[in-house]
C-alpha cells in the first residue's frame, strides 16, 4: 500500500511541474537605456557610475509588453547588487506614471512577485528600474526577466530562500523567520511540520497497533535536524563574517569597526573631553538609534537620554559643568556666534563648544 | 591568565550553590551529577548577584576578593551544614536500565557532536563579537558598566527623579524599574577580568545555555526519560534559533528567565509525580529567582502555584478552586484601583481592552516563524494529549496553561500588543518559556511511551524497545 501512495503521489508531482501554466510573457532585457548615471562598462553587464545621490535609472524598450499580475520580475546584478529597487511604469492610457520600491538585503538574485503591486496590469507605454546604492557607488546589472513563474521557479526560489544567508541586522534579536524576507514564504517551519506529520499519518496507519514510540520520535527528531541544519549553516556563515570583522581586534577597538564606529569614535573623542567621572552629559537627538548609541558609549558617565521626549529639560535643571551632546539630527537651535544653545523650553543657555565634527557636537553649560 | 580568571570566577558561582544543593538532593538520584550541575550554575549566578546586592548595601565595592570571600563563606557554612538536611532516600530509586544499544550510542553521539557544534559557534561569536543588541545598549550592558566602574550597585530613578535630585549619587535610564541580575552577572565578568571586555562581559550567557542544557537534561533522566530520548530533547530545546540568537546577540534578560523558568517547571513536575521534597524546593527557588530578572518574573512565580494546588490537594477539587480563583481574579481585576501597581505595572498604565490583531502575530511567531522549529507544533499535541492520555501531566499542565494565558492576556489584552503587532517584545517573552513547555512536551511523551509499554507488559505481548 505504501508503494502505490508513493507511486502516486510521484505520479502527480510530475504531473504538476510538466503541465504548468503557459507563460503569456517571458522577457529578458539586457539592453537599456540611461536615464540617471553614468554607463562605465558594457562588458559583462551593464556597470552604472551612481549620481551623487546614489540613483541609477534604466529605461527599457517596453512597448506591447502585457502586464500581468502573476508576473515575477527578477534581477541579476553583479557584484554588489543595490540596497533598493525601484519599478516605473505607465500603464497604457494611464495619464500618471506607477512605483513601486523594495528593499533588497544584499541579495544578486532579488525577485519580487508582482501580485503584491497594485496596477500591474494592462500593456504599458513605459516601463523603468530605479536602484538606490551608495552616492557615487557603481552597480552592475546582468539582465531583468519578467515572466511567468512555473512550479520549478517557486521551488527553487524557496529553497534559495531557506539557505540564503544575510549577516545578522538589529532586528534580528526580535525575530528568525528562516527565509531571506520576513513576509515571503513558504516557510520552511510549517513545510517541515506538514511533512512529519505526513510522515507520522503514514506510519501509523501502516502500523496501527505496532507502532513503537521510538519510530515516532525519530520522525520528528529527524524533521528538527532538517531544520537545525538549515541554522547551523547560517551560523557557521555568520561567524566567518563576526570573524572577519572583530578577530584579533582589543575590546577597546570593537565599537570602533562595528556599525557604530561613527558614533562610538565621537563618543570617545566627547569622553576624552569631559576629564570628570562625575560630569552629567544630556544627549540630544531625534534618533532613536544615534540617542541610544550616544548615551551607551558614553558610558559610565551619568547620561541624561529622553526617549522619544523632549530632548533636554528646562534650563533650572542644567548647571554649569554640564554636557550637551547633540548627534545625528536635533530640533536644538545653536548660535555659534553667541555661544547659545535655545532648548525646547524656549529658553536660552550659555554654552562653549567643545566639540564639533559631521556625527555630532559636545557643548558644556557655561552657566 | 584571562582564562583563569574566567574559571575562578565560575568555580566562585557555582561552587557555594552546589555544595548547598549537594546538602539537600538525595545521594541515589539519578543523574544527579547533571542536576546538581545546571541548578548550581543558575542558582549560582542568581545567588552572586545577590552577593554583590549585599557588598554594594554595606559599602564594600565588588572585586574578585569581596565577592569571593563571601562566596568561600557560603561554601563553608554548606560544608557545615547537617548531611541529614537531605530529604531521605531518593523515592526515585535508579532504574535497572537496559544497556544501550549500538543504535543508541551512535545516536548519543550524534546529539553531542551537534550539541559540541552549537556551543563552538555560539562560544566563538558571543566571544568575539561586541556588545551588539539594542536592549543591551539601551539598558542593561549599559547599567552593567556603570556598576563595574563604580564597584558597586548605584540606584536608578526615573529621569523627573534624576533631575529633581540633579543627578547627584544616581542615575537614570527609561527602565529604573527592572531588576539588576542581568547586568550585575555583566559586572562580575568585567570585575573577575579586572577590566571591562566589550565580548567577554557577555560569557554569562554561554553558561545559561549549558545550565539550560543540564537541567534540562538531568530533570528529563529524571521524569523517566532514557539518555537517548534525554539527549535528543536537549539538543532540540538548545538549538532553538531563537534562544540561539539571544545567546550569540547577548545583552537580554530572557534567556536567564528561560533557564530559571525551565527550572522551576522541570522541578514542579517531578515533584508531583515523585514527591521528593528537594524538588519542590528547587522549583520555588528557581520561580523566586525569576522575579531577580525581569518584572514579568512575578508572573511567572505565579503560575507554578496551579500546578502546586492540583498536587496538594487532588484534580478534581484542584480544578475547581482553579476555577473559583480565576473567577475572583477577574473580580479583583475589575474592582482594583487602576493606578495600583504589581510588580511594576497598573491597571492604567496596561490599558486593558481587547486587541484582536495580535493574533495574526501570534501565529506567525509560533507557527510559521522558524523561531522555535516545530517546537509549538509539539507543544500543542502535548497539550492536547494530556487529558486524554497524561493525566498525571495535569499539575504540570496547569503551570503551562496559566503562563500561556498570561502570555496571550498580555498580548492581546494590554497595550503590549504593539510589542507582538511590530514584533519587537512577542518572541522575547515567549523565550523565557519555551524550553519549559518543551520539557513539558517531553514529559508528556515519556507518559505516553511509558504507559503503552506498561500496557504491552500487561498483556503478556513481547514488550517493544523503551522510548529510546
Amino acid at each position: 500500500m505504501l508503494a502505490q501512495i508513493t507511486h502516486t503521489l510521484l505520479l502527480a508531482l510530475l504531473f504538476v511541474c510538466t503541465f504548468s501554466p503557459a507563460q503569456a510573457e517571458d522577457v529578458a532585457y539586457t539592453r537599456f537605456t540611461v536615464d540617471l548615471g553614468e554607463i562605465v562598462n558594457t562588458d559583462d553587464g551593464l556597470t552604472v557610475l551612481a549620481n551623487e545621490q546614489g540613483q541609477v535609472l534604466l529605461r527599457v524598450p517596453a512597448a506591447n509588453l502585457e502586464l500581468d499580475p502573476n508576473q515575477r520580475v527578477r534581477f541579476r546584478f553583479g557584484g554588489q547588487p543595490p540596497a533598493e529597487i525601484y519599478l516605473l511604469w505607465q500603464p497604457e492610457g494611464a495619464g500618471q506614471l506607477l512605483q513601486h520600491g523594495f528593499v533588497n538585503y544584499g541579495n544578486p538574485t532579488p525577485f519580487i512577485e508582482l501580485n503584491t503591486v497594485a496596477g500591474w496590469e494592462g500593456r504599458v507605454e513605459h516601463l523603468q528600474f530605479g536602484f538606490l546604492v551608495a552616492p557615487n557607488a557603481e552597480v552592475t546589472l546582468r539582465d531583468i526577466r519578467i515572466s511567468l513563474p512555473r512550479w520549478s521557479d517557486k521551488l527553487s526560489d524557496t529553497v534559495a530562500s531557506w539557505l540564503v544567508f544575510r549577516p545578522w541586522i538589529p532586528r534580528d534579536i526580535n525575530v528568525y523567520t528562516g527565509t531571506r524576507d520576513f513576509n515571503v514564504g513558504p516557510f520552511p517551519a510549517p513545510v517541515i511540520a506538514a511533512g512529519i506529520a505526513l510522515l507520522l499519518a503514514c506510519y501509523l496507519l501502516l502500523r496501527r497497533r505496532r507502532a513503537r514510540w521510538t519510530v515516532i520520535a525519530l520522525l520528528v527528531f529527524c524533521g528538527w535536524l532538517v531544520l537545525d541544519g538549515l541554522w547551523q549553516w547560517r551560523l557557521w556563515q555568520q561567524l566567518e563574517v563576526t570573524r572577519d570583522r572583530y578577530a584579533g581586534v582589543d575590546s577597546e577597538r570593537k565599537p570602533l569597526v562595528s556599525e557604530d564606529a561613527l558614533i562610538a569614535r565621537f563618543a570617545a573623542r566627547a569622553a576624552e573631553q569631559i576629564n570628570r567621572e562625575d560630569a552629567r552629559v544630556f544627549i540630544a537627538s531625534l534618533s532613536d538609534s544615534d540617542g541610544m548609541r550616544a548615551a551607551y558609549y558614553m558610558s559610565p558617565l551619568n547620561t541624561y537620554w529622553n526617549r522619544r521626549g523632549i530632548e533636554l529639560p528646562e534650563k533650572r535643571y542644567l548647571r554649569q559643568g554640564d554636557y550637551i551632546l547633540v548627534v545625528g539630527g536635533s530640533r536644538l537651535l545653536y548660535n555659534r556666534g553667541l555661544g547659545l544653545v535655545r532648548l525646547p523650553s524656549g529658553e536660552d543657555v550659555a554654552v562653549h563648544e567643545r566639540l564639533v565634527d559631521n556625527v555630532g557636537l559636545l557643548l558644556e553649560v557655561k552657566e | 591568565m584571562i582564562t583563569l580568571q574566567l574559571l575562578l570566577a565560575l568555580l566562585l558561582t557555582v561552587a557555594p550553590a552546589w555544595i548547598w544543593l549537594h546538602r539537600l538532593v538525595p545521594l541515589e538520584t539519578p543523574a544527579r551529577n547533571w542536576l546538581l550541575a545546571g541548578y548550581s550554575a543558575a542558582l549560582g549566578m542568581l545567588a552572586t548577584t545577590l552577593i554583590m546586592r549585599l557588598l554594594s548595601v554595606i559599602g564594600l565595592p565588588f572585586s574578585l576578593y569581596s565577592i569571593g570571600a563571601v562566596a568561600l563563606l557560603l561554601c563553608a557554612a554548606g560544608l557545615l551544614a547537617p548531611a541529614s538536611w537531605r530529604s531521605g532516600p531518593a523515592i526515585v530509586q535508579p532504574r535497572a536500565e537496559l544497556p544501550l544499544s549500538r543504535w543508541q550510542y551512535l545516536f548519543i553521539g550524534l546529539c553531542l557532536a551537534l550539541l559540541a557544534a552549537r556551543l563552538l559557534s555560539l562560544g566563538l561569536e558571543l566571544g568575539t563579537r561586541p556588545v551588539t543588541s539594542w536592549d543591551a545598549k539601551q539598558h542593561w550592558t549599559k547599567q552593567a558598566r556603570v556598576f563595574f566602574e563604580l564597584g558597586a550597585v548605584a540606584p536608578y530613578v526615573s529621569l523627573q527623579q534624576w533631575l529633581e535630585l540633579g543627578g547627584s549619587g544616581v542615575y537614570t535610564n527609561m527602565h529604573p524599574d527592572y531588576p539588576i541580575a542581568t547586568p550585575l552577572l555583566q559586572a562580575w565578568t568585567a570585575t573577575a577580568l579586572g577590566s571591562w571586555h566589550e565580548s567577554l562581559v557577555n560569557l554569562p550567557w554561554l553558561v545559561i545555555w549549558a545550565a539550560t542544557g543540564l537541567v534540562f537534561y538531568s530533570q528529563a533522566r529524571l521524569a523517566g526519560a532514557s539518555a537517548a530520548v534525554a539527549i535528543g530533547a536537549t539538543y532540540m530545546v538548545l538549538s532553538m534559533p531563537y534562544l540561539n540568537i539571544h545567546i550569540a546577540l547577548a545583552g537580554y534578560a530572557d534567556a536567564l528567565m528561560a533557564c530559571c523558568y525551565l527550572g522551576a517547571v522541570a522541578a514542579l513536575y517531578n515533584w508531583s509525580q515523585q514527591r521528593s521534597a528537594f524538588q519542590l524546593l528547587l522549583a520555588l527557588l528557581c520561580g523566586a529567582g525569576c522575579m531577580l530578572i525581569k518584572n514579568e518574573g512575578f508572573y511567572w512565580f505565579l503560575t507554578l502555584f496551579p500546578g502546586i494546588l492540583l498536587v496538594l490537594v487532588g484534580i478534581r477539587r484542584g480544578l475547581m478552586v482553579l476555577a473559583v480563583l480565576a473567577l475572583l481574579l477577574v473580580l479583583a481585576i475589575w474592582l482594583m484601583p487602576a493606578d495600583l501597581e504589581i510588580a511594576g505595572h497598573s491597571l492604567a498604565e496596561t490599558r486593558i481592552r481587547y486587541r484582536p490583531d495580535s493574533w495574526l502575530s501570534i501565529y506567525l511567531s509560533f507557527l510559521v516563524h522558524a523561531n522555535w522549529h516545530v517546537l509549538a507544533y509539539i507543544a500543542l499535541a502535548a497539550l492536547a494529549a494530556v487529558p486524554l492520555f497524561a493525566r498525571a501531566a495535569l499539575p504540570v499542565a496547569a503551570v503551562v496553561v496559566s503562563a500561556l494565558l498570561l502570555y496571550l492576556a498580555l498580548y492581546l489584552f494590554t497595550k503590549n500588543a504593539v510589542g507582538a503587532v511590530q514584533f519587537t517584545s512577542l518572541n522575547r517573552v515567549a523565550l523565557q518559556l519555551m524550553p519549559a513547555l518543551g520539557f513539558f512536551s517531553l514529559a508528556v511523551f515519556t507518559l505516553l511511551a511509558n504507559r503503552t509499554q506498561g500496557s504491552a507488559k500487561a498483556n503478556g505481548a513481547a514488550s517493544p524497545a523503551a522510548a529510546g
